[in-house]
């Protein structure tokens, strides 16, 4: 045994093993980069995982179309007729077309807001053993990506980038514990967080906590950014599904239904500046 | 067990691209599917590698096993590269020193290092009873289930590999 803990071998990985921690003590604090080893690693697999991405997708569109594609898009567009009779009979006219109104404007949000930059970039790998269904895209940091850059697509808010590589990035979802978001209700404009949970993230649902008790927030409320900092405001991100109190009855609790199908999702784009962009110190 | 015996390159790099192969299938969005919960396939594979090839070659494939890992990976930065590179590297330690190198202690000692990997994590989560439940515990015994089929398949090319060397000789 005493042999064994004085070879040369032992103590080499005893010094790799070190400088591992120390890497990555010195990488937390300065936050936002991927430890230059996992990057080499991430940087040689990317051009594999991109061509497994674009096979598994392409098998999938192949094999839907082929065997159940045409049946599928007759039976949804009979279904999605009767869904919309049934919401045109059950759901009340002002509040349609109060949303309608909303859910206009935030699609015009790319001519609004000039001073947004985009980059379009594709999912080529999950996490799947992370409840949060963290993901990598094909972009980083030499198209212009930098770390806290807010993730949408064209249904709202996705999530942010928390590390980025010279040719990939890791998104953090609004699914997982470790996010936090400031939002608001935009119809009561009551103040709260978004966070995750994994008891909720396999539905595609997220948490929406700190809500004071006098709050008037109600089911199918839609709840989008607060701004300042890290996302600009009135990024949509899902409408509330379910409200609770905590266990200590001082503040409200809702269950958000994320606009953005995360779990599904392909294509993002990530916004690379906007007016009023800061930074995050810490999660 | 290991000391004496010359590394086979060959078999070395055919393991390398399985690996490979069993890294991109894991990692690619749609392949997998989460609900019976999400094996860590590739902890076995640095374990087998210390196993069969020694400690060296074990601590070798570790490191990029587990930097790869760490490249997609939500984990703390460099978890997975730390966790593999001593999993590949005792995985050989103990064929050498305490165990015999066979399918049981293969897998008892996969076992016992895929515990310690989820507890590892359960650990950084704040002991969070919700990720234990859902994530973790399904993901640790997909992960055994994983092992076996991993050790057997590994295995079996290995013999292969020897039967098709002393032919030749």
């Amino acid at each position: 045994m005493r042999f064994f803990l004085r070879s040369k071998r032992f103590k080499t990985i005893c010094g790799i093993v070190a400088c591992l921690l120390v890497t990555s003590i010195v990488i937390r604090i300065i936050g936002g980069t991927i430890a230059p080893h996992a990057s080499f690693m991430g940087a040689i697999t990317q051009p594999f995982r991109s061509i497994a991405t674009y096979i598994s997708n392409t098998v999938n569109d192949i094999n839907t179309k082929l065997n159940s594609g045409t049946e599928l898009m007759r039976k949804n567009d009979e279904l999605q007729k009767r869904v919309d009779e049934l919401s045109e009979m059950v759901v009340d006219y002002d509040n349609i077309k109060k949303e309608n109104e909303f859910l206009k404007g935030f699609l015009e949000i790319k001519q609004e807001n000039k001073d947004f930059s985009f980059i379009d970039a594709t999912l080529i790998s999950r996490d799947m053993g992370d409840s949060g269904f963290t993901f990598t895209i094909n972009k980083g940091s030499v198209n212009g990506i930098s770390n806290h850059d807010p993730v949408i697509t064209s249904s709202g808010l996705v999530g942010y980038v928390t590390e980025v590589g010279p040719s990939y990035s890791k998104i953090t979802t609004l699914l997982s514990n470790n996010i936090k978001v400031g939002c608001l209700d935009y119809r009561t404009s009551d103040v709260g967080i978004i966070t995750g949970s994994p008891k909720l993230s396999e539905k595609g649902q997220t948490n929406f906590y700190n809500l004071p008790r006098s709050c008037t927030v109600a089911l199918n409320d839609i709840i989008v950014t607060a701004g300042g900092g890290v996302f600009p405001e009135g990024l949509v991100v899902g409408t509330i599904s379910h409200l609770s109190s905590d266990e200590n009855q001082t503040s409200i609790t809702a269950t958000i239904d994320c606009s953005v199908d995360i779990l599904n999702i392909k294509d993002v784009m990530v916004i690379t500046y906007f007016e009023g962009q800061g930074s995050i110190t810490d999660k | 067990m290991n000391k004496n015996k010359s590394i086979d390159y060959p078999l070395l790099v055919f393991i390398a691209i399985i690996y490979l192969i069993i890294y991109i299938v894991q990692y690619t969005d749609g392949i997998f599917e989460k609900e019976l919960g999400f094996p860590q396939i590739l902890l076995p594979a640095a374990i087998f590698s210390g196993m069969y090839f020694g400690d060296k070659v074990g601590a070798f494939f570790g490191f990029f096993i587990g930097a790869a890992v760490d490249a997609v990976s939500a984990n703390v930065i460099c978890y997975n590269t730390i966790f593999m590179l001593l999993a590949g590297y005792f995985g050989g330690v103990l064929v050498q020193l305490i165990i015999n190198n066979n399918f049981r202690s293969s897998v008892i000692i996969s076992v016992l290092f895929t515990l310690i990997y989820y507890f590892g994590i359960w650990i950084i989560n704040s002991f969070d009873k919700a990720i234990l439940s859902l994530n973790l515990l399904p993901s640790f015994f997909s992960t055994v289930f994983f092992s076996l089929i991993i050790y057997l398949a590994l295995g079996l090319i290995i013999k292969i590999r020897k039967k098709l060397l002393s032919k030749r000789n």
